[in-house]
């Protein structure tokens, strides 16, 4: 008998030994169970993404009313000058920064310090 | 058809009767086909439960309740193959693996006495499972419907949504891998 003919042969004996098994009592029962357990797990995540959608839209809205509504441009004068009013005011600041005698104070300090160790 | 296209309809509008008629109805059927599958009594049931479930998630995206077998079917290769890749992850512990004591002691055990029928099917299912071993497991089960269930190409073609050529091309080489390892295995 060819490898074939043989192989054909256990795959049969193969089905019957194979017969469909009884289902156990518990068959019904342990299966509500997983598809209420999977149908309580889908609500749950069903139920977050929901309200993360809406904390997400509110937080738009919120956030467009905000932008959209003029007083509140005028609290940031970033929204109201000009560039070149802006950098104005800034080399303005910058120069008086350098200007200030904070350093030349501290320099006399250090010198009366060293002769007082002297 | 074990059931009425109506029955279909109702349990795809939510009536949980019957879709419990539904898998009474197909029970037997499934779990004898995931026997084949898998060749792992103490799972069958698992997986079964497995394919039901699968089936009242789904149902509501069945267009036609003709097309329920196949869709059916469909879920249980799906679920067989599930099963079966993690399966492959496991070590497992074969009969064979045991001493011919420790296979007495199972037997008598399992059914009370020593069963001469019961230990040659088991043998029989074990060197089946090995054989199908040597093969991928998609291929494992394309060949199992064909060769065990008796499925025709007509219907794995519905199945596995693929055209009947390309199933034969896939079968005849799973089927040419099963006889090489056959034939490594018998002395004939």
């Amino acid at each position: 008998m060819s490898h074939d003919t043989e192989l054909s042969d256990l795959l049969q004996q193969y089905r019957r030994a194979c017969e469909a098994p009884d289902a156990s009592p518990n068959f019904m029962p342990v299966l509500w169970e997983k598809i209420e357990a999977r149908q309580s797990e889908r609500t749950f995540f069903g139920r977050s993404s929901k309200v993360l959608v809406t904390c997400a839209l509110a937080a738009s809205l919120i956030m467009g009313i905000y932008v959209a509504i003029p007083g509140n441009h005028a609290a940031h004068p970033f929204y109201t000058a000009s560039y070149v009013e802006v950098l104005a005011v800034d080399e303005a600041l910058q120069s008086a920064e350098y200007s200030e005698p904070v350093h030349a104070e501290s320099v006399m300090e250090i010198h009366d310090a060293d002769f007082e160790l002297l | 058809m074990l059931v009425e296209f109506d029955l279909i309809k109702r349990a795809q509008g939510g009536d949980n009767a019957a879709f419990n008629q539904i898998v009474l109805a197909y029970r037997k059927r499934i779990l004898g086909t995931i026997a084949r599958l898998i060749s792992r009594v103490e799972d069958v049931e698992d997986v079964a439960q497995e394919v039901f479930l699968r089936l009242f998630f789904s149902l509501d995206q069945l267009r036609s309740p003709e097309v329920f077998e196949t869709w059916l079917y469909r879920l249980t290769v799906n679920a067989a193959y599930d099963y079966l890749r993690k399966q492959r992850r496991r070590p497992e512990l074969r009969m064979s693996d045991l001493s011919e004591q420790q296979v007495m002691m199972a037997d008598a055990a399992a059914s009370g006495k020593f069963d001469l029928e019961g230990r040659r099917q088991r043998k029989v299912r074990e060197s089946v499972s090995s054989l199908l071993g040597s093969i991928s497991e998609k291929d494992r089960i394309l060949l199992t419907l064909k060769e065990v269930e008796g499925l025709s190409l007509k219907d794995l073609e519905k199945i596995y949504k693929v055209k009947e050529n390309a199933l034969k091309v896939r079968l005849f080489r799973a089927r040419q891998r099963v006889l090489r390892a056959f034939g490594s295995g018998s002395p004939g």
